[in-house]
């Protein structure tokens, strides 16, 4: 069975379809994951003669996997690391060494073998670079006095919380998250945010729990980013969140553990990166949206920065979900408290804003071939939903005599 | 006989709302005349009550001039109740839909096809007349630098600054380092056109080129069409037989110092 675009825009909308959507979605991921896998190793062993061994141990390793393992690595953010950039760098062990993306793939894989961590082969191969599970839910960490398997923090009973593995570490000077560096996270802090992303997920399941569901479906970790101390002035405050396609399923936040990055916000942002990773497990099976270029862009609506049309095309799902989510929190009050209730009626109506341009959002993007009919007209629909539900609310031009 | 017009700016200094403002037949109104008794609140709809003394706006020919909100009263309420601006063009496209035409799109710039930035507009018109140039430029991401090898003499500009090509530097404050764009300087003579509605003056700032102008006319209803601009200020450089089209200004900020300006900015106004 296939999923449409408006299939993806049913599933935020309409309770009753969000299951099927999702799993009928997920399952085609797992379907073309390992063939686009098997691909991506195929062109990098025959790249270089030194690679056909490194592909050969993978794959040696790969096959003593059992489905549920294989199922588990397909959708770790190693594969995914893999694919983007065969030749580069995935992160830095606990020794500062880089791991190239070839390395984590395979010690990703080793780390599912049933023999695993103490199999031989790992030996030296893992001296200082720890051993964790594809999808981050154990570490097993050297200690003076052997190895202690630690399981990772949950947050919505299956995302697993991650502020220091090595993904959690890693620089990226082109993120808008990964860019700012990283501070050691206390465990007092670790609980402080533990808390907040588990009482945000409650909020979400609350008011949308549909769109709860979407977020368990498709983000398996969450990586939180603290670049600030707590007492630390900074003006603005980074509170960003993103989702990489690089790391498919993890999702990133800045600075949880700071007052002001509140449980609303902390909500907002786990959905809005959620929705990415949802439509990019759409594109990855069905075909990108559109290009990515990036040299002519248009303009968000929301935000007025340039931004690529391909993202735009993000956004306007991305802000239907939170119009969900926030309609619905403020209608039923949810006991978010009163200041916590007024932020979000005002995010409710910035994000119903942006679709208030006298335009239909389709014509924003500025494209050198012609975009899918059906994503325009799914965008345009989004648009003119949005716009009906205040049009009841619009006020005509009031003479100043009956005002 | 021309239909009654009426001329909304929100820049106290704007050049249409000088020239047309003692002419008969025209009102000009700032925008904080308009919006004065409008009901703006936190996180609600904005109502926009009008006074008595507001022509009304039915039937009439509007030149909407409100390029920019940040300075006008509306500006300010909309900051202090963190409203999205999208809010008040929205309540002010409300108050113009019985106008029997629009000089200008509505909204902020980007999003109003009045105010696109350059390098759309460049593609855009390049679509529609394919004889016609565009500067080479490269356009960053972020805080990325674009890749510059295929430029030649190129300035850093602003994307939103259309009519500033002396080379002198038009980049405002956070542009530098944000979404950086670099364009090369257009070669030859420049030829200033500016219209309204079907009317339009030439001016040479610096000499009249010998070369055919006989393109003027379609560039000027495309520029009507694809920028929503019924009034504006086209640059463009002449080279050769080539045209470079430079932008379409909704500004007009040349428009005073036309000699024909007034009748210029009367011709375009539609006829009932």
């Amino acid at each position: 069975m296939r999923t449409s675009i408006e299939d993806l825009r049913r599933a935020i909308e309409d309770p009753c379809r969000t299951v099927d959507v999702c799993s009928v979605l997920l399952d085609a991921w797992f379907e073309v994951a390992p063939r686009r896998l098997g691909e991506a190793l195929s062109r990098f062993r025959d790249e270089r003669l030194e690679n056909q061994e490194r592909v050969e141990n993978f794959e040696r390793t790969f096959k003593q996997l059992d489905a549920a393992a294989r199922r588990r690595l397909l959708g770790s953010p190693w594969v995914s690391g893999f694919m983007d950039d065969p030749d580069g760098v995935s992160h830095e062990d606990t020794d500062g060494m880089p791991v190239t993306t070839i390395e984590a793939l395979h010690l990703a894989a080793m780390a599912e073998c049933p023999v695993a961590p103490i199999h031989d082969e790992m030996g030296k191969f893992h001296q200082g670079r720890g051993v964790e599970s594809p999808l981050g839910e154990w570490v097993i960490r050297r200690h003076e006095s052997g190895f202690e398997k630690v399981e990772r923090a949950k947050v919505g009973g299956v995302i697993t919380l991650d502020v220091d593995s090595g993904l959690a570490r890693r620089n990226e000077p082109e993120s808008g998250t990964f860019c700012n560096p990283y501070l050691s996270i206390s465990s007092e802090e670790l609980a402080v945010i533990q808390e907040k992303l588990e009482a945000a997920i409650r909020l979400v399941d609350e008011a949308t729990p549909h769109l709860g569901l979407l977020i368990r479906t498709f983000t398996r970790r969450v990586l939180v980013r603290k670049s600030i101390e707590l007492g630390d002035q900074a003006s603005p405050l980074n509170l960003g969140s993103e989702y990489r396609p690089i790391h498919a399923g993890c999702i990133r936040i800045l600075n949880v553990h700071r007052p002001e990055m509140t449980v609303d916000i902390c909500a907002e942002a786990i959905l809005h990166e959620s929705v990415h990773s949802y439509l990019s497990a759409y594109e990855e099976v069905h075909g990108k949206f559109m290009s990515g270029a990036i040299r002519v862009r248009p303009v968000s609506p929301w935000s007025g920065n340039f931004i690529p049309n391909h993202s735009l095309a993000h956004a306007v799902f991305v802000y239907y979900a939170i119009h969900q989510l926030l309609g619905r929190l403020v209608g039923i009050g949810a006991g978010i408290g009163e200041e916590s209730g007024r932020r979000m009626k005002r995010r409710l109506m910035h994000v119903a804003g942006g679709f208030f341009i006298e335009r239909k959002i389709s014509t924003l993007f500025v494209l050198e071939s012609p975009a899918s009919l059906q994503l325009m007209a799914v965008v345009d629909e989004i648009q003119e939903e949005i716009r009906a539900e205040y049009s009841q609310r619009m006020p005509g031009e009031t003479p100043e005599s009956a005002a | 006989m021309k239909i009654p017009t009426i001329v909304i700016h929100s820049d106290p200094e704007d050049v249409v709302a000088a020239v047309l403002g003692d002419v008969r037949g025209v009102s000009v109104i700032h925008l904080d005349e308009l919006t004065r008794n409008w009901r703006v609140q936190e996180a609600g709809i904005i109502e926009p009550v009008l006074e008595k003394s507001i022509p009304s706006m039915c039937s009439s020919y509007i030149i909407n001039r409100v390029f920019d909100l940040s300075c006008t009263e509306i500006g300010k309420r909309l900051r202090t109740f963190r409203l999205h601006e999208n809010w008040a063009y929205t309540a002010l496209g409300s108050v113009l839909s019985r106008a029997h035409a629009l000089a200008h799109g509505i909204g902020p710039r980007g999003v109003s096809r009045s105010l696109l930035p350059l390098n759309v507009q460049w593609k855009l018109i390049s679509e529609r007349i394919p004889d016609i140039r565009t500067p080479q430029f490269a356009f960053g991401f972020g805080h990325r630098m674009p890749d510059m090898s295929h430029l030649d003499k190129f300035v850093q500009k602003s994307v939103w600054s259309y009519f500033r090509w002396n080379g002198d530097s038009d980049v405002v404050e956070g542009e530098q380092q944000w979404h950086p764009f670099f364009v090369e300087q257009p070669q030859g003579t420049p030829i200033i056109c500016s219209y309204h509605g079907e009317a339009f003056t030439l001016s040479f700032p610096k000499g009249r080129p010998k070369a055919d102008l006989g393109v003027f006319p379609a560039l000027v209803y495309a520029c009507r069409e694809l920028f929503d601009n019924r009034m504006a200020e086209i640059l463009v450089y002449q080279e050769d037989e080539s045209l470079t089209f430079c932008a379409c200004s909704p500004y007009m900020a040349g428009v005073g110092e036309l000699r024909e300006r007034e009748q210029l900015l009367l011709r375009g106004v539609p006829s009932s």
